[in-house]
Order: structure tokens, then sequence, then C-alpha cells
């Protein structure tokens, strides 16, 4: 047992740290501090540096143009990301589509796929969830029937973050209607542009846009555009879904709230935060910090596979967990800041701030509003807590 | 980063757990004498005075143990605190000599920090006034673990320059009073008075500022972090078994949602538990001072936080039974409420926290 960074871990760290430093522009940054969803046209440019770096995919595996970072490398990017306020770029493509195409899809897929995804040149959403499919993903109704040449997909997608703006859709579609549900199941690529996809926006309650209705109506894809075998797609998606089992964890972000809190604390007691509010803050900031830190040799633990067979149960665990801090992080946040993130603040710069407004204020409701969203996506935590409970008691 | 226990950290843990089983319902005899046997006082003892030098990381796979097991030896007391201490205070022939004594059971001491009013404040406010030759001890310290069974005591006492002495005095001596009583977990503490009590400068082990007596508190804490942990999980453990066991409404109480998802989340938190015990121990190893007192604390904030509404919630899931001192998961729940007392408590570490974070 050895509980301490390496000293490569260390010089890893600061090769992160001098990269961001020399390369995230400054107005990128002061934009993802904000924390409202990032456009395309936002990130794109991180994207290209990180792929001229040759860290555009830190977990794909390095002979498909991934980094081949160790899992506590990886760790660490994401913790330096976050706390330097560099913007994620493309989750769906880069930690789920991506590893999947690489493992199961076929060389064709792969040479079509993955160089531009790298590039930033293609950018793909993720759809599963159904109106009458989320906790319970496997009742899915969307079909795909195979015609000549190509599949012919029917049905509706729901909660398709990005949708708007993507080029393809990793679609989970079924192909057996006779199969049990989790059996007949395939992933296929679908072009976003082909005729019968309609995608129709969600208003969601912090504001911002970033998830979608998707209609597939008779749409054809080429047969080739199915992943791998047909009906495996539920074993590709439980593979999709575990890929990055720590990155619910959100320690990135969580590091990024605890670094900004104490300023935000002091800012405040200039504009007429009182001694016993304040107190109050820094002493739930370091409370938070606490659970943080455990939370963070938590996903340690299931990077360095301490887990073994409780791998599951562990990262159930972190998501909850990552969840929660989530929103105490962004609770504390408003509630430092007080009136003044009543205002519907927008993304764009273009309209002034309310008087008296800090430049702080902007996207912390927004964000606040947004994490109820995590204590739901990737499994709800009561699908969590039935999946520890199955690992571990039952 | 390497979270597996080396074979030797296997033997270690095999054989405190078959240690324990082989004597359980024989919890209140005092096992000290084994202890030294079994080597666990020498692996806290320098090498340089007859001891192992054992890794944090091995003192903290006893110390979860020893929890697990309700064990009632003052092993973070008299093993962790008295030898830290006399290791940092004592000097040449008398450091090696108590240490190695100590390592091999022979002579067993108590650390006798704490003051009546005083809470966890580690400046005595008993005074050792120089007398002839030697010096004259007034006051009481109170709650000594393992007071009342030990050979020496190991106190802190403001002399005359306002620096801090640290004494070894024979409990037994005239002009000593002793009183022994039980804790509210069944273990057992002492207070110890002194009434003018003069003793020889030979006593005097050395000089100490409290920032030291604070450093030698710190290994004794995670290891009661450990331990607090080692009986969690078992509370856990029981708990589990119990609810597939416990028919109500003709079926187990394992089938109940609300029961698994209470169990659920106490499961959480205690594996939480451990990965801030893993945090700290990186810290011993890698940090500064005020990196590794700052994780210290942390890791009491986060074990003792939850330790009572963890160990309680057991008690709660097992019903009118586990209120019962017949039923051993009780036993977590008073333990916690002791151990979480013992060396600061979770306002004061986060005080301690929130200080050094600045």
């Amino acid at each position: 047992m050895k509980l301490a960074f390496s000293d490569e871990d260390k010089a890893f760290r600061q090769e992160v740290r001098a990269f961001i430093a020399a390369e995230l522009p400054a107005d990128l940054a002061r934009r993802e501090a904000m924390g409202f969803h990032n456009g395309r046209a936002t990130v794109d440019p991180w994207q290209r540096k990180l792929h001229a770096r040759g860290w555009a995919a830190p977990s794909w595996p390095r002979e498909y143009g991934g980094t081949g970072w160790s899992p506590i490398q990886r760790y660490i990017f994401e913790l330096e990301c976050g706390l330097a306020n560099a913007p994620e770029y493309s989750l769906i493509a880069m930690s789920m589509v991506g590893p999947v195409i690489c493992r199961f899809g076929s060389p064709a897929l792969q040479e079509r796929f993955l160089a531009p995804m790298l590039s930033g040149d293609c950018w793909f959403c993720q759809g599963f969830s159904e109106p009458q499919a989320g906790s319970d993903l496997a009742s899915l109704r969307t079909r795909a029937v195979r015609d000549g040449d190509d599949y012919v997909i029917n049905g509706q997608k729901i909660w398709t973050t990005d949708a708007h703006m993507a080029d393809y859709m990793i679609c989970l579609a079924r192909t057996d209607p006779d199969a049990k549900p989790q059996a007949g199941l395939s992933m296929i690529i679908v072009p976003m542009d082909a005729p019968g996809v309609t995608v129709r926006p969600i208003g969601t309650i912090d504001g911002d846009a970033h998830v979608n209705e998707v209609f597939l109506e008779d749409v054809r894809v080429p047969a080739g555009h199915l992943i791998g075998k047909p009906n495996e797609g539920w074993t590709q998606a439980k593979f999709l879904l575990g890929h990055e089992r720590t990155h619910n964890a959100y320690v990135g972000m969580l590091c990024r709230y605890l670094a900004r809190i104490p300023g935000l604390i002091d800012d405040e007691c200039t504009r007429g935060l009182g001694p016993v509010e304040a107190a109050e803050y820094r002493r739930r900031h370091a409370l938070l910090a606490i659970d943080v830190e455990a939370l963070q040799w938590s996903v340690l633990r299931v990077l360095a596979g301490e887990e073994g067979p409780r791998l599951n149960a562990a990262a159930s665990a972190i998501a909850i967990r990552g969840a929660e801090y989530l929103l105490r992080a962004a609770d504390l946040e408003t509630a430092i800041l007080g009136p003044q993130v009543i205002p519907r603040f927008r993304p764009d710069d273009s309209l002034p701030l309310p008087a008296g407004a800090p430049a702080s204020a902007p996207g912390r409701s927004t964000q606040y509003l947004y994490w109820w969203a995590a204590t739901i996506f990737g499994g709800t935590d009561e699908i969590q807590r039935n999946i520890i409970w199955n690992t571990l008691f039952r | 980063m390497d979270f597996t226990a080396s074979n030797e950290q296997e033997m270690l843990r095999d054989s405190a757990r078959r240690f324990f089983a082989d004597r359980e319902g024989d919890r209140h005899a005092s096992a000290w004498g084994s202890y030294a046997d079994l080597g666990w006082l020498a692996l806290v003892a320098p090498e340089d005075a007859g001891g192992i030098g054992g890794d944090i990381e091995d003192i903290l796979i006893l110390a979860e143990e020893m929890g697990r097991a309700l064990a009632h030896e003052p092993y973070a007391g008299s093993a962790i605190v008295a030898m830290r201490l006399i290791d940092r205070t004592a000097d040449g022939d008398a450091r090696r000599e108590l240490l190695a004594a100590m390592a091999d059971g022979s002579i067993r001491v108590a650390p006798a920090l704490y003051e009546p009013g005083r809470r966890y404040a580690l400046s005595p406010s008993m005074r050792a006034t120089g007398d002839g030759g030697g010096f004259r001890l007034s006051g009481a310290k109170i709650l000594v673990p393992g007071g009342g069974d030990a050979d020496r005591l190991l106190l802190s006492a403001t002399l005359d320059d306002g620096t801090i002495g640290l004494f070894l005095v024979d409990p037994a001596a005239t002009g000593t009073t002793v009183s022994r009583y039980a804790t509210i977990d069944d273990g057992a503490v002492a207070d110890v008075a002194f009434d003018a009590f003069i003793i020889g400068s030979e006593s005097l082990l050395g000089r100490i500022d409290i920032e030291a007596i604070d450093d030698a508190l710190d290994d004794a804490r995670l290891a009661l972090c450990a331990d607090a942990l080692g009986g969690l999980e078992r509370a856990i453990a029981m708990t589990s078994d119990y609810l597939s066991t416990r028919s109500q409404f003709g079926q187990p109480l394992a089938s109940f949602q609300a029961l698994q998802h209470s169990l659920v989340e106490i499961f959480i938190d205690t594996d939480s538990i451990r990965s801030s015990l893993y945090q700290a121990v990186a810290a011993v190893h890698d940090g500064d001072g005020v990196a590794r007192r700052r994780a210290i604390s942390s890791c009491w904030v986060k074990t003792f936080g939850a330790a009572k509404r963890i160990a309680g919630t057991a008690v709660h899931l097992h019903g009118g039974i586990g209120m019962t001192t017949e039923y051993q998961v009780g036993h977590y729940l008073r333990r916690m409420m002791v151990s979480e007392r013992s060396f600061g408590d979770v306002e004061h570490h986060l005080a301690r926290y929130m200080a050094l974070s600045t």
C-alpha cells in the first residue's frame, strides 16, 4: 500500500498546468467559469489546441489517437482543467461515443469518424432516453428495421443533450422486437441532417438551452452505420455508460467551486455581507471541502482498481455524492451572492449587468438549477442506490 | 498510487482478526501483555529503541481491527500518544530504555494531558514548581485513558519559566490520588490529582511545546478514525445480515426499499471515511506540517461528523434489539460517542482545519 502520487504524476500535473496556462484563452476561461452551456463555436478553439498537443481524447486507446494516459493521469488532467476553468469538450463524443467506436466499431466506421471527432469537425449526441424509457432504459421503443442495405428508423428520443448542434447521433434502437428487452437492441450512427430527423429544443428550468427531443420518421441510414453486431447494443450501452464511471464525481468542477468561493465571500464582505453570515459561509465551505477531499480519494480508489468486484457500487456512490456536493457548492455560491442572483442573466455579453451586480453573478442561479439534473441523468440517485444494494447486500 | 495491502499487511490484519475472534466473550480482560507479545506495541516504537517503527498504514490496519472488535485496551493513548511524546522529549539512554520497556509491555504508560474545565486545551494549568533539586506538582488531570492500570503517568505541566515539561510519575506514590471510573462505552479511565506532590528532577523527561504535543496526538487521531471505520463497517455488515434474517409483514426486512436505501446511505458515508483516511495518510507521507495537520483534521471531521449517525442508523435498522446491551451493534454507537471527543471534537477540528486553510 502506497498512498502517494508518484514523481511522474507530479511532473505530469506541472506539464498540464503549464499547457493550460499557456494555451487557454482568457475569454474562454471567463465564459466557462460563468457556467452557461457552451456552444460549439465557443469551445472549438480549445479542442483544436488540445488536438495539436495530442490531448484531444484522454480516454481513448493510444492507437486510435488517444493519449494512452493512466487512469491517474486522466484524473489529474480533469482536475487541472476544472481548476483552470478549461471547458470540457463534448463529453459525449470524447468520453462515451469515441471509446464505443474504438472498441466495437468496424474499421470503416473507425476510419470515418474517429479522426474528425479528435479534430472537432464531428460532434455527436447520444440518443438513449425516450418518453417511456427513462430509468427503465431497456423498455425503449425506437425501432430500426433492416431494408436492403439500409436500416429504417422510427421513434422518438428525449433529453438529447447537444442534439441541436451535433452532426451525428448514436442511437440505441430495437432491432429484434421478439427478443427480451435488453437482448434486441443495437447502436446505430444517425446523421442529424438525414431526412426524417427533427430536433425540437426543450426549455429547462435553468433557463439555458442544452437538451432536445429528437423525432425519427422513416430515417434511412446505411447498414454499415450499425456499430458491431446487431443486437449487442445493450452490452455497448453498458460499456459506454461505464466507461467514465468516475466522471460523475465532477471533482474538477467541485474543485473549481471550492477555489472560487473564498474570494466570493471576501468580495461580498465589501458589499454588505455581515460577519456572522460570512463566518457561516466559510464554515459551509470548509465542510464541503472536507467532503470533496474524501470524494477525490474515492475516485482515486476506483481508478486504481482497488475496488475489484465492488466497482459498480463504488461508482454509484461517487455519482450520488458528486451530484449532492455540486448542489451544495452551487447553492452556497448563490447564498453568498444573495439578491444579486435573482436576475435572469444571459450568456450573451451584449446584455448589460443589472445595476450593482458583480461580474461573478451571471450563471450562478443557472448552474444551481442545472445541477438538479445531476441527480437524475446517468441513473437517478435511487437507481444508484439500488445498484449499490444489489452489488453489496442482496 | 497503490491501494493493495502488502502480504505483511494482510498477515497483520489476519492475525489481529484471529486474535480478537479467539477472545470474544472475554473482551474485558486485559490484553496488554498479548498486544506486546504480538508485536503491536513495538510496531509504534522507533527502530533505534527496540521497536519496529511501523508505517502509519500498518498501525491503522491494527486500529481498524481493534475498532471492529470493540477492543478496550487504550492503544491510541498508551501506545501511540505516550510513545510519540516520549520519543520527542526524552534523550539518550533514558529514551531508549523507556521506549524499549513500553514496546515489550513491561512498562505501561498512560498520557495525562487534559485537565478539568479546559476541554481540549493542551496548555497545562498544572504547575511544576522547582523545589530543592526536584519539583512540586499541583493540579489534576482527567480522563486519563487506562490511567487506573498504568505503571507510569506521562504528564504535562507548566514550569516556573513558563515552558511545558513532560514528567513521568508513579501513580502509586504518596501524594497522588487516582480515581478510576468507567466510560459510557465500558472503557476505563482515571482522574489523577496531585497535592503538593514532590518528585525528583529525573522525573522531568524533557520540554515540549504545545504544537509538538498536538503533533504527537495526530497519529493517535488517525488511529481513532481507523478504529471508528472498522467498527462502522462491522455495524453495517451486522445490519445487512439482520435485514435478511428478520421477517415482518411476511417478508424479510431486506425486501423493503426504504430499509435498503437507508443501509446504502450509511454504507456510502462509511466508505467515504475510508477515502478520507487515505487522503490523510497521503498527507502524512507527502505533505508539510500544515498540510498534514489540515488533512488529519479533515479526516476527523469527516469521520466523526458522520460516525454517530451511521452507528445510530444501524441501531435503528435493528429495531428494539439494537438498543440492548446484549446485542453488539449498539456498542458501536457508544464507542463513537467516546472516540469523537477523545482528542478534540468535530468543531475543534473544523476550527483547526479552517485556521490551517487560510
